[in-house]
């Protein structure tokens, strides 16, 4: 995965040269604009500052796509001023490219002459090529432009950032407070002999450090990660890196006595990072089953054809989700084969 | 009639101020931009990733995930 920068002057470069086509364009250049969402709607302002001869033809109707309903909307009722007129709709980036064919289909409807597209950022497997655009990047991969401050990779849920202010989640009933004061690190040598930590899951709490250091000799692909605060060892992960394109978060717990203090979220997080730097299509886990429809809410899916595992008095289900949405529609789910699954139950 | 750029900074100051300037995180309100706060599709609605995060990870400390590998030599 590689995390490609673009400078205002690097933007404002490939805006100049967008505005160069349009303007040869002359007669035939797009009267209305269709900015997509903000970030279209900022494309657009930078456009008409670098070429200001625009201003006096394009008229625009920025436009938005619910993913959820699939509806895409305008600011203003855009049936009349589109019908027999020339349009270009820009978005600053192309993942799918579901939200541009949307976007384009639905100005078709109301009688548009001719629509160009263009788009800043263009993802590899886009199913949605526009007219013109800027960067091709990996599908794995990440844009950041347009920003006066870059996100840092995180794993505390920071209050701030970007400029925006997020309102803090409802005051969680324990009355824990969350704050970086952690890291995550891989197990080592130094580990054993360590205490184990007591997640409240017996058939996790029985697996010694010594039983991991092991896999991961023994199982290159294996890795576990421990979270650290305090100099004391409070949670961990174990994930697998599959020989197929599936990435299995094998084993998260957090010790009981600091549950709720975000170190779940952090280990999970760091589980689907590194997925993702690894390019994997799929994330796979065991779910336990009195929580296999929270994980479908999630967009985790039951995979077909495995059997439930039985631990002691707990049932599991082995679930999927792919690593990124825009590539999941239509993958298919390879059943894997899991020796210590119980049949049949 | 205003130029593009005086409707497109008066429209974006009406989505400000209606606070539909964009698709907004359904738990902490955050406006959701896909390659900085991530943007998740949940049975919640669109969610920001640390939230996402906040709720799954939270289920997975009280619920260990577990796949029974454990290898000893």
């Amino acid at each position: 995965m590689q995390t490609h920068y673009l400078g205002n002057d690097e933007v404002d470069a490939y805006l100049k040269d967008l505005a160069n086509r349009l303007m040869q364009l002359e007669k035939e250049m797009p009267a209305i604009w269709v900015p997509i969402g903000p970030s279209g709607v900022e494309l657009a302002e930078r456009l008409v500052k670098i070429e200001p001869k625009l201003q006096t033809t394009a008229i625009p109707f920025p436009a938005q796509y619910d993913r959820d309903s699939e509806e895409v909307s305008f600011s203003e009722d855009p049936a009349t001023a589109i019908k027999g007129k020339n349009v270009i709709v820009m978005d600053s980036s192309i993942h799918s490219g579901i939200t541009m064919r949307r976007v384009v289909e639905a100005i078709s409807k109301f009688g548009a002459s001719k629509i160009c597209s263009y788009t800043l950022v263009l993802k590899q497997s886009a199913s949605f090529i526009p007219s013109f655009w800027g960067v091709t990047i990996g599908d794995y991969d990440r844009a950041y432009f347009m920003l006066n401050c870059l996100p840092n990779n995180h794993f505390h849920d920071a209050l701030c950032g970007h400029g925006q202010v997020r309102e803090r989640p409802p005051q969680r009933k324990d009355g824990k407070t969350r704050n970086p004061y952690f890291h995550i690190r891989k197990l080592s040598r130094s580990d054993l002999g360590r205490p184990t930590i007591v997640s409240g899951l017996d058939s996790l709490d029985r697996t010694q450090w010594e039983d991991r250091y092991y896999e991961m000799t023994s199982h290159p692909s294996r890795t576990t990660y421990v979270l650290e605060a305090s100099n004391e060892i409070v949670g961990y992960l174990t994930v697998d890196r599959g020989s197929d394109f599936s990435f299995s978060i094998e084993a998260v717990a957090v010790r009981r006595d600091r549950q709720g203090l975000g170190y779940g979220p952090a280990l999970l997080r760091w589980g689907e990072t590194i997925a993702r730097q690894s390019d994997f299509r799929r994330i796979t886990l065991w779910a336990i089953n009195e929580k296999v429809e929270f994980y479908k809410s999630k967009r985790y899916r039951v995979i077909p054809d495995v059997a439930p595992m039985q631990l002691g008095t707990e049932t599991y289900t082995h679930m999927t989700k792919p690593v990124l949405a825009h590539l999941g529609q239509s993958e298919p789910v390879r059943a894997e084969a899991t020796p210590n699954a119980a049949a049949g139950t | 009639m205003p130029t593009i750029s005086e409707y497109l900074a008066q429209y974006k100051e009406r989505q400000m101020a209606k606070a539909q300037t964009g698709k907004v995180c359904a738990i902490c309100g955050r406006l959701l931009q896909e390659t900085i706060t991530g943007s998740r599709s949940t049975d919640d609605g669109s969610v920001c990733s640390d939230c996402y995060y906040d709720q799954v990870g939270d289920v997975i400390e009280q619920h260990p995930i577990v796949s029974a590998r454990a290898i000893r030599g």
